[in-house]
């Protein structure tokens, strides 16, 4: 019964979110094209920043769609959920490889919540090597290190300065791993790509 | 597979029920010098019938439409124009949909809140240009 009444109440979220997405997209791409109509104006980094609100309005929507799915989900193991990410990535990135390395080690056991919250974190680094990088290949990894999970997202792109303005998409991603009471490392170079480092404790053993 | 000349445009047919959706789209796609919308639908139906009478090299495929799932439409799509390619844009990412997409035949998926540049960008790499 519990099942049931779960599975009619992700039925009905995922309907209502279904429905703001698609407005949201719509007010997303007409925005793009006035910041088009505007460019060279003040009027473009205006709208830029609006865009960006709305995107990550649709990341929180998106992750709340998610969540309710991944009830069910949370009970497989985590190399499991991440090869289903990279293989949704990969759809997406065309003309770029996503090599996945699970090394010898790893935890099979689910990882919950915090499985969750570690997909995210890799989830925002790969959209961001397959929008901002220029990368042709990227490669995620992921091994336990002593009482340490880590994953780590890098790519061949074009890599960034530390004179570039962190995104809100880095910013979030700290914010998430400290969270999880771990750390976030990028190591990038202009030309030389990007390596982005995730590590948390190791559920249980906080 | 049909020799497409790289200087004539790509042809993309848009369908998508959400009309505002659909024209923000076009006008987009209408300002790149190498890219023409040659058709606009709004169901499967609609889709259909253009499917019968006008070339295309791409079709801009949405999911949810009022007469039925997009996914049903993309094996006539690349029957009524071989060599035509499908790219799927989803709002939702819901991986079930989007599953039933890939199986149907889609050539390719992208979030339909992605950056211009990124659909524009995938449009043309599927088009192999």
């Amino acid at each position: 019964m519990h099942q049931i009444r779960e599975a009619e109440r992700t039925r009905i979220a995922r309907d209502l979110h279904d429905g703001v997405l698609q407005d949201l997209a719509y007010a997303v791409q007409t925005m793009e094209f006035t910041k088009l109509q505007s460019q060279g104006t003040a009027l473009e980094e205006e709208i830029q920043v609006e865009i960006e609100a709305i995107r990550s309005a649709v990341r929180a929507l998106r992750a709340a769609v998610y969540d309710l799915r991944l009830a069910d989900e949370q009970h497989q193991s985590f190399p499991r959920l991440l090869e289903s990410l990279v293989e949704r990535n990969r759809e997406m990135a065309r003309g770029q490889q996503i090599e996945l390395d699970v090394k010898e080690g790893f935890p099979s056991a689910p990882l919950g919540e915090i499985g969750t919250e570690f997909l995210r974190i890799l989830q925002e680094a790969l959209t961001n090597a397959r929008r901002h990088s220029g990368a042709r290949n990227v490669l995620v990894s992921l091994m336990a290190e002593g009482n340490d999970l880590v994953a780590e997202v890098s790519d061949d792109g074009r890599g960034f300065g530390s004179d570039t303005t962190p995104g809100v998409g880095l910013r979030s991603m700290r914010e998430r791993a400290a969270s999880l009471g771990g750390e976030l490392e990028i190591r990038s170079e202009p030309g030389e790509g990007t390596t982005v480092r995730l590590r948390i404790p190791m559920p249980g053993r906080r | 597979m049909p020799e497409q000349d790289p200087r004539k445009p790509i042809r993309i047919m848009l369908v998508e029920d959400q009309a505002r959706f659909r024209r923000a789209m076009a006008s987009l796609l209408g300002r790149e010098p190498d890219l023409e919308v040659v058709a606009e639908a709004g169901s499967l139906d609609e889709a259909r019938r253009h499917a019968a009478s006008v070339e295309y090299d791409v079709v801009v495929l949405d999911l949810g439409l009022p007469d039925g799932n997009g996914a049903n439409l993309i094996g006539e799509l690349h029957e009524a124009n071989p060599g035509a390619v499908v790219l799927i844009l989803s709002a939702s990412l819901d991986p079930t949909s989007l599953a039933r997409a890939r199986e149907a035949g889609a050539d390719g998926i992208l979030d339909k809140l992605a950056p211009p540049v990124e659909i524009i960008g995938t449009i043309r790499h599927l088009s192999g240009r």
